[in-house]
């Protein structure tokens, strides 16, 4: 039968030029085979050894690819004026990470376990980390993802070392105590490994910016410790398909799971909404206890080398909570939230949103019915004390904090001790509320004014404000 | 190598939209690289169907070229190429390109660091050992090597 066969540009300059061939056979290997007898080069470029067509090369039949009609081309018959058209595969791709003889020495402890090997350190030095916070859970986090020879580390932050950092943010030494913290962590990290690439980016994650950033990157490693940032961590990873390795920290317990809506579920899956203002302290309100982070960032750190060699069982689905006081881990199944406002079947929300409302972190809230709640400033309490005034403060911290540090003639009424002790004060009274910031003085305004006090106002800026600003000789912590 | 303004921001563009993922894409022309420059007239930007790192490999899926191929014949044009961008990577052909490459294509590759499209190379495979060389874009000298 007579069949034509079409010839891609490559392949032309073996028939002379010619843009199709006619040839006459049975099936498509006779007709195959007729073609190869016009030129051995070009029998070369289409047949193996054994005189298979090769796996790049790809024939059609009219508009079916000859591999889907039948195992062998002797077994796929021709027709009068049948077309036959010659597709060679186009592939190729960007340069793999090369290992020098140098890096190859420095991970040959990855490279001899058999889930690593060459193949898994060359990806870890293609990936792309962004880390999310260089503080606590940042430090061993970058520092182990660096010395694991991940290829490029972004680092957002946009912070200063502070002494306060020191006590358990090991990237940093006491030297670099007012250095901007992207600046030193680039530095030790560079010093920890110099042949992968540290990108500070020093700026404030927002609604506006994250998308952008995240694009540039494989995995975003969550290390943050306040519900706008890791709200927007989460949608942006949601929105962009990109696994979300997160961790958390609160005085003894800890918390890391992995959410990747593409496979399972997201932060907002397990938490759809963020706790009340107020409720939820931070660090620099709880405290914690400098070797917790230590540990969840390694916990995080090993997530994402996980992720990158895709070996393992990922945290996915998965929320494990560590309690450091009690040695426990407990674990808690965490599934997908069809109904979730991000990764659910009808999400509501498509593009990040203001977080800072959403979690409503504005500083001082209001209680209920009030449009504000009255402050006072340090300096402004300092001067009418001066002046012969008298006020009524209440220090709503925990005794062992009054021991660190207290404003003189304040009277110690914990906030956890508060609602007890409500009826030694009198409602007629005027006081004014300070904790260590704002923080508790608010909780303790709120739960006073719901209890029938209706002259309070709050020191803004707590003995932290009164320490930096009044009495600098007092300690700060 | 012949490329209107036009074309090559379609390009850039298409690479953009894939970072951090390659993108693939087919040549339409005239010339042959040898005896008359290549011109590329029109493309087409194609799904990257690779098994693999789509960071990093592409793979032009069959059944699209075919498409291309009848594209091409119904408008006497040739599939004169192919283009691809890499991802973070420069836009030099790189050891894999030259393992998949076919002796007679124009290759266009498209640097895209950080996500914006950034120098565009195009290469043919010369030679007995099948070396890249680079091929002028537009007239311009092309990178040196």
């Amino acid at each position: 039968m007579p069949v034509s066969i079409l010839i891609p540009t490559p392949l032309r300059r073996y028939v002379g030029g010619a843009k199709s061939v006619q040839v006459t056979a049975q099936t498509v290997e006779g007709a195959m085979a007729a073609l190869a007898r016009e030129s051995p080069d070009l029998r070369q470029q289409l047949f193996d050894g054994a005189g298979k067509v090769r796996g790049f090369v790809n024939l059609y039949l009219g508009d079916s690819n000859v591999r889907d009609l039948a195992p062998t081309l002797d077994a796929v018959a021709v027709k009068d004026g049948d077309v036959l058209t010659i597709v060679p595969a186009i592939a190729g791709g960007a340069p793999e990470a090369a290992l020098s003889r140098d890096e190859i020495l420095r991970y040959s402890r990855h490279l001899i376990m058999p889930e690593v090997t060459l193949e898994g350190q060359k990806r870890l030095k293609g990936a792309k980390v962004l880390c999310i916070g260089a503080g606590g859970l940042g430090s061993p986090l970058t520092l182990y993802l660096a010395a694991a020879g991940v290829g490029r580390l972004g680092l957002v932050d946009f912070d200063t070392v502070d002494l306060t950092n020191i006590q358990r943010q090991i990237l940093y030494s006491t030297s670099d105590v007012g250095r901007p913290k992207l600046e030193a962590a680039k530095e030790r990290l560079t010093q920890l490994n110099p042949d992968i690439e540290i990108v500070p980016h020093g700026l404030h994650l927002a609604s506006w910016n994250a998308m952008d950033l995240f694009q540039g990157y494989d995995i975003v490693a969550d290390g943050t410790d306040n519900f706008p940032t890791r709200y927007l961590v989460n949608d942006a990873c949601v929105l962009l398909g990109k696994p979300n390795v997160y961790a958390s920290i609160f005085r003894f317990e800890g918390q890391v799971s992995v959410f990747d809506a593409k496979r399972g579920p997201c932060y907002r899956c397990l938490f759809p909404e963020p706790p009340p203002a107020g409720l939820a302290p931070s660090c620099a309100e709880g405290g914690v206890l400098g070797v917790l982070p230590g540990i969840v960032g390694s916990f995080q750190a090993l997530e994402v080398l996980k992720l990158i060699l895709g070996t393992g069982e990922p945290l996915v689905g998965r929320l494990v909570m560590f309690d450091a006081l009690d040695f426990k881990f407990r674990e808690l199944p965490v599934r997908k939230n069809p109904g979730c406002a991000v990764c659910g079947r009808a999400p509501t929300i498509t593009a990040p949103v203001d977080y800072e409302a959403f979690c409503q972190v504005r500083g001082l809230e209001p209680a209920a019915g009030d449009k504000t709640v009255p402050t006072i400033t340090v300096e402004d309490l300092h001067g009418r004390l001066q002046a012969g005034e008298s006020f009524n403060l209440l220090d709503v911290r925990e005794p062992h904090e009054y021991q660190i540090v207290r404003i003189p003639g304040a009277a110690q009424f914990p906030l956890s001790q508060l609602p007890v002790r409500l009826h030694e004060l009198d409602s007629a009274r005027t006081y004014t509320l300070h904790c260590h910031r704002d923080t508790r003085s608010l909780q303790a305004y709120q739960l006073m004014r719901r209890a029938g006090f209706g002259r309070l106002q709050v020191l803004a800026g707590g003995v932290d404000a009164w320490a930096e600003r009044i009495d600098r000789s007092l300690p700060r912590y | 190598m012949r490329l209107s303004g036009a074309l090559e921001s379609a390009l850039r563009r298409h690479c953009e939209e894939q970072y951090p993922n390659e993108a693939c894409g087919a040549l339409f022309g005239t010339g042959d690289g040898a005896m008359s420059p290549w011109s590329v007239t029109e493309l087409a930007p194609a799904p990257n169907e690779h098994g693999g790192d789509h960071k990093r490999r592409y793979l032009v899926p069959p059944d699209f070229q075919l498409e291309a191929e009848k594209r091409a014949r119904a408008t006497s044009q040739d599939v004169i190429g192919y283009y691809h961008s890499h991802p973070d990577h420069p836009a030099r052909p790189s050891e894999y390109d030259r393992a998949h490459a076919w002796f007679g294509y124009l290759y266009l590759i498209c640097a895209v660091p950080n996500g914006r499209a950034g120098v565009l190379g195009a290469f043919s495979l010369e030679g007995q050992g099948g070396v890249f060389l680079d091929v002028e874009v537009r007239g311009e000298p092309g990178q040196a090597k």
